[in-house]
This record gives C-alpha cells, structure tokens and sequence, in this order.
C-alpha cells in the first residue's frame, strides 16, 4: 500500500517536472504556469469543475456498467455456444471495425441531444470489447474444470457462477482498463455537441474563451476521472482476482 | 458395486475401449494399470459418468449408470481444483451446490481439513500450494461428500516417492475407516500392487488380465516378498506384445 501511494506521487511528481520544463522553455501563452493552473484549479473545483466531473463520470459508468451486463451476457452466450457463435461472431466482426463516432449526429437525431445518445455511443464502443474478451476468455478455460465441475455436481447455473464467470472475470477487467481510455477520449469528443455539462464541454468552452488555466484545470480533472476508474479497477482485481498474483 | 459389461467408446471416430468387462464388489479396491494412452482416464470418465458408453453399460450398485452420481467422488488427472477457490471454498463446493446449510458445511469442512492435515492451508490458492499439498486438497474435495465410489485418476504420480507412498497409505486408512468402494488408474507398477484388490492390466483399450492381489492390506506390504512378485508379474503382462512374447529384452538393447 505504502508502496502504491509512493509511485503516484512520483508520477504526479515527474508529470509536474516536465510541464514546469515546457513552461520554461517554451515561451507562450498556451503553456500556463502549473502554479497559476493549480490555484485556478482548486479555487474552482467544486464549485465550477466538480459539476461538470460528475456529469461526464455518470455518463462513463452507466455507459460501462450497461456494457458490461449486456457485453458479459452475449459474451458468454457466444463462448458456451459455438453454434450461437456462428451466428453472432460475423456481426461482431462487421460491426466492431465501424467508427462508431461518427454516428454521433444520426444517435443525436434518433435519441435527442441530451445524455441519452452520448452514453449509447459510448456503449456501441465499449460493448464488442467486452463481448470479444468475454467469448475468447470463455473458450479458453481448460475442459479439465468443466469436468470438474461436472463431477462434483454442479448443474449449469452454478457452471456460470463458480467456474466460468471467475475464470473470465480477469480478461473482463484488462478489457476495461483499455476501453477506459477510449471511452474518456470519445466522451471529450462527445461532449462539445449540444451539452451544458461534462468536463469535455467545460475544457473546450475555456478554450474558446481563451482562459487557458481553466483549460488545463479542467485536463487535469480528465486525468484525476482517469486515475479513480483505474484505481477502482485495481481495487476490483484486488478484491476478486488475488488468486492470479501467486 | 461396479459392473461393466462390454463397454465400447470412440472419440469421435478414434475407438478407444474395446468390449470392456469389469466386476468391483463393494468395499473392494480396482487398481488399472496400462501405459500411456491406453484409455485409462476414459474408462475413469466412464465409469463416473462424465461421458457416455457408445455400446455396453456401467451399473453401479445394480442401476445403470445415466450421468454424474451424487455419491461417487472424483480426483481428476491434474485433480481440477478451480484457481479462483481457497482451499477452503474448493472442499466447500461440493456441498454448497448440493445446498447443504451453511453450519453443516463447516463442520464437514473442517473436520476433513483436519483428517488431511491441511488445516492451516484452508485461506490458500491452489496456485500457492506444493503438489503434495494440491492432492491432499483434492482427496479432501471428494471425501466430504462422504462417497461410496471413490475414483482417482493418477492421483499421485507428481509426487516425489515418498510422499506418493504417504498419500497411499493415507488413502487406505482412510478407506479402512469408511469403507468406500475405489477405483485407482495409475501407471506405476508399485501403486498398483499396493492399493488394488483386483489389477487390471490394459492394453490399446482392452483389458490383458485381471490379477486378484491375494496380499492387499497386509502390514508392511512394501517389505514383503509377494509385493515383489506381484510386481513382476505385473510387469512382465504389461511388456507382452501382441503375440505374447515379452519385448521387455529387446526394449533394452
Ligand atoms: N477429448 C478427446 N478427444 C479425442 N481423443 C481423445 C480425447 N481424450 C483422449 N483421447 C484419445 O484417447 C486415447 C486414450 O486417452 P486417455 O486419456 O484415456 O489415455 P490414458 O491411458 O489416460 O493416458 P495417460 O496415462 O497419458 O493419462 C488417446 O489415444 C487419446 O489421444
Ligand atoms: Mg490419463
């Protein structure tokens, strides 16, 4: 524990370093000072940057949370049944490669312009990967369990709940980590168009405003959002998945 | 207790057990013995239900055999402890999915924790444990659902000679006390000679011989000349080829 907290103070620390450097050096505008950022930052964080966090973290974690119940569903289907496989696999693989975000305008026209079609793109995104993830984490589990498990008498449903979901349970985690990241950079892309809230509104609104601290303020709020999904995915692991670490 | 009556089985179109007949009475011990991929943990699958005969039937206690049965327990090859499960949570699954309450779980756990002596296992992963140590979990697995069927596949050919012979005794005292019918395939001479009342030798899945072990049980059997004798024997039906003559010499040279 002691450890974690040391290695996030040395990256808070070497991120620091090297703005303070690019500030020194590049003589511009566009490269605030850390101090002055900080100050805006935290004069302004509940107040002003606290409110458009919160939108855009509820916009993530319905998004995921919805994902994962039907993505994890699907994915399981697809891994315990190869003739339900053959079927499904050639619309995920067709449909997985579309970028999705371009379909932001037609999501606008059928869903509205409020959160509801913002969090359905984020769900288009996140879901083939879990799917995916699900499906290949399911087919790779050794037959040898299953016969275990079949020996001790396990029916179906205890199949699901005592052998297959722990064994995927791993590979869903790392399949969030990485839609994570792709999720906040489409949610900032997302938010510029017909919202009021959500840091991705509140950045390019300083932007455009041309009040660069309140720009970097709300970036360093991305990052903070970034840094306590990956954390509770790492408290997730540690709680589900220590049987790995040995 | 066991009786299997011209069992055939094919993977897909590869036969592997051949018009095969056993007979297991009750409270007696089978030891199978054949070289590798001869179909012995098939006819283990068989015989526990995990697959189903092509031709033939199992009937165990006279019924014949549809499926998985509640009172046989069963040690897989590589013994199937899920990764994910204490030590603890492994003994425990067997019960729990057999909705046993929450109290008698623990009672049955713990005490057969204890009998194995791996009581201060029981927060463990599997992952965190020696080989000898993931057996002993495995036999405690099957035990607590109190089995008259015991079926061990290899149980204990990871394990170094001494320890494979403590698990051996461990499993015959057991089986002493409660009085569990058990089915033993293993490869190695030794184990076969010392815990089967009856030896059957396989051959490209079909039964050579079954020997009956007239010393089974007696104290210090390792020591004695019979254990050795037997052993020969057993060695020299399981280098007869196929037209009966011993390829053992010429293996050698
Ligand atoms: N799931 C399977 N699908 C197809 N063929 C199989 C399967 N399992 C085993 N076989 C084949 O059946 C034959 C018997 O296998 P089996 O596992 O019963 O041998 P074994 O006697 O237990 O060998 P070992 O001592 O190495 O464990 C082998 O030729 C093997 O290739
Ligand atoms: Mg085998």
């Amino acid at each position: 524990m002691k450890k974690q907290k040391f290695n996030s103070f040395y990256a808070l620390f070497l991120i620091i370093a090297v703005w303070y450097l690019l500030y020194f050096t590049i003589d511009s505008a566009i490269i605030s000072s850390p101090t002055a950022v900080s100050k805006v930052f935290l004069v302004n964080f509940s107040s002003e940057i606290l409110p458009h966090l919160l939108m855009s973290f509820y916009r993530i974690t319905a998004a995921v949370l919805i994902s994962l119940i039907f993505g994890v569903s699907l994915g399981l289907l697809t891994g315990m049944h190869p003739e339900i496989d053959k079927f499904l696999a050639p619309l995920i693989y067709l449909l997985y490669p579309i970028p999705k975000i371009a379909f932001l305008p037609v999501f606008m026209l059928l869903f509205g312009l409020g959160d509801l079609s913002k969090i359905i793109l984020l769900i288009v995104i996140v879901i083939f990967q879990i799917i995916v993830t699900t499906r290949d984490g399911v087919r790779g589990i050794d037959s040898k369990y299953f016969a275990s498990a079949r020996s001790l008498g396990m029916d179906r449903l205890d199949i699901y709940q005592h052998l297959v979901l722990p064994a995927v349970f791993p590979g869903i985690l790392t399949a969030l980590r990485i839609t994570i990241g792709t999720s906040i950079a489409v949610l900032f892309f997302a938010e510029n168009f017909a919202v009021k809230y959500g840091i991705g509104y509140y950045i390019m609104n300083s932007w455009s405003m041309v009040n660069y601290a309140k720009m970097y303020s709300g970036i360093i709020a991305v990052s903070l959002l970034g840094y306590f999904l990956f954390k509770g995915i790492d408290l997730l692991e540690e709680r589900f998945c220590s049987w790995q670490k040995s | 207790m066991i009786e299997v009556k011209n069992l055939e089985f094919a993977y897909q179109k590869e036969k592997v057990l051949h018009n095969i007949n056993l007979d297991v009475k009750k409270g007696e011990s089978l030891a199978v013995i054949g070289p590798s991929g001869c179909g012995k943990t098939t006819l283990l699958y068989l015989l526990a239900g995990l697959e189903k005969a092509d031709r033939g039937a199992v009937k165990i206690n006279s019924q014949v055999l549809a499926g998985i049965r509640d009172r046989s327990g069963v040690i897989l090859q590589d013994y199937g402890l899920f990764p994910w499960k204490t030590v603890y949570n492994n003994l425990a699954l067997g019960l729990k999915v057999r909705g046993a309450a929450a109290e008698e779980i623990k009672t049955k756990v713990s005490s057969a924790l204890e009998r194995l002596k791996i009581s201060e296992l029981k927060d463990k992963y599997p992952a965190e444990l020696s080989g000898g140590q993931k057996q002993r979990v495995a036999v405690g697995r099957s035990l607590v659902l109190k089995p008259d069927l015991l079926l061990m596949d290899e149980p204990f050919s990871a394990l170094d000679a001494l320890t494979r012979e403590e698990m051996q005794n461990l499993i015959l005292g057991i089986q002493n006390r409660e009085n569990f019918t058990f089915v033993l395939v293993t490869h190695d001479i030794a184990e076969a000679a010392f815990l089967g009342h009856k030896i059957a030798v396989i051959k490209e899945g079909k039964i050579v011989t079954v020997l009956e072990n007239s010393h089974y049980g007696e104290k210090n059997l390792r020591e004695k000349e019979g254990f050795f004798e037997l052993q020969k024997k057993l060695r020299r039906l399981m280098s007869l080829d196929k037209k009966g003559e011993i390829n053992d010499e010429k293996a050698e040279i």
